[in-house]
């Protein structure tokens, strides 16, 4: 890995995969394709929902006690918008007793298709609970795309990995 | 060109041309546009983003975001999402104008259109907004999300009409 001092790039600069501003402490925006997974075309899931998993962890032991930032997605699914998100979230654990704060939607400028919810998961990845959340969608494997970032705690998006899935509850924890 | 693997810059990194911020976002880099004088009632710009389905955009919308202002109050205030799409099945059909967030000001009217000529061998995707009839100072910033690729594939046209369409 290379080390550079202050720098300047006379002409264009192309992150392969990504570029980060540490003085921001932003996680960069990472795409989601919006289509998760095969039952996804199932009529049961019709007007259903997607849920992501994020690298976040969400527990005092991982740092996140007291320690809350904000959550960011923009998206849209299917050809005409039919939902569109566009949302910001604070998420927090209580640093005294390890509870998940809730889903604190604080900026919703999605369509009313939209409807966020943010829950931390029920099982463990990685040896570690994460932060989730979920939106809806159509009814069908169509094309769309989620972004998500986070302000503040960027250091935590490698921690683990990504994962999205569909399900027919908003609020229940996919994972 | 150089190329760099991972690499960290301690201190400030400078560009002075665009920062394309790669695959992990696919997001376009904000481009600015001065909006020109005149007394017309809207400004028009024109994308270097293809508006048809031979480019490879058939039936995978994209996020059109703009910001801006026009006047020394900004008496007209813009921040707008559409959904821009073309059919992919052979018969290249524009999706009209998706406007899904509109929380500039009042009036200035977002309407995003696909040029009635080709540029560089594609039709581009176009928008036009209301502006002030007085010559006033005012800029747009224009990016999109997805097919990021196409962010420098043709040059930026920007002109004032008294028509929201129609223009390029």
């Amino acid at each position: 890995m290379a080390n550079l001092v202050t720098s300047t790039f006379n002409g264009n600069l192309t992150g392969a995969t990504h570029i980060l501003d540490g003085q921001s402490d932003m996680s960069e925006w990472y795409k989601l394709y919006h289509c998760a997974d095969a039952p996804d075309a199932s009529p049961a899931y019709s007007a259903g929902f997607l849920h992501v998993r994020t690298p976040i962890p969400t527990k005092i032991a991982d740092g996140m006690g007291w320690n809350p930032y904000i959550l960011e997605v923009t998206g849209y699914h299917t050809y005409s918008g039919e939902y569109f998100h566009n949302f910001k979230a604070i998420v927090n654990t209580n640093g005294d007793n390890d509870a998940f704060y809730g889903s604190q939607v604080k900026i919703d400028r999605g369509n009313a298709s939209s409807q966020p919810y943010v829950y931390e998961s029920t099982n463990t990845y990685g040896g570690k609970k994460r932060l989730c959340f979920s939106v809806g969608k159509m009814g069908c494997c169509c094309v769309g795309w989620l972004w998500v970032r986070w302000w503040t705690n960027a250091g935590k998006r490698t921690d683990f990995a990504w994962a999205t899935t569909g399900g027919a509850s908003r609020t229940n924890a996919y994972f | 060109m150089a190329n760099l693997q991972t690499t960290t810059i301690t201190g400030v990194l400078t560009v002075t041309g665009n920062m394309v911020q790669g695959t992990n976002s696919d997001i376009s880099p904000w481009y600015k546009l001065s909006i020109p004088s005149g007394a017309e009632q809207y400004v028009h710009v024109r994308t270097p983003f293809p508006a048809d389905a031979s480019a490879g955009i058939g039936w995978n919308p994209t996020l059109l975001e703009i910001q801006g202002y026009h006047g020394s109050f900004s008496d007209n205030m813009y921040d707008i999402f559409a959904v821009v799409n073309v059919t992919g099945d052979g018969n290249n059909t524009w999706y009209g104008s998706q406007i899904m967030r509109n929380d500039g000001s009042a009036g200035v009217s977002p309407f995003v259109y696909r040029s009635g000529s080709t540029y560089g061998g594609y039709t581009r995707v176009c928008f036009s907004v209301a502006k002030m009839t007085q010559s006033r100072t005012g800029y747009l910033w224009v990016r999109w999300w997805n097919s990021s690729n196409f962010w420098n594939s043709f040059a930026w046209a920007i002109a004032n009409s008294s028509s929201s369409t129609g223009v390029y």
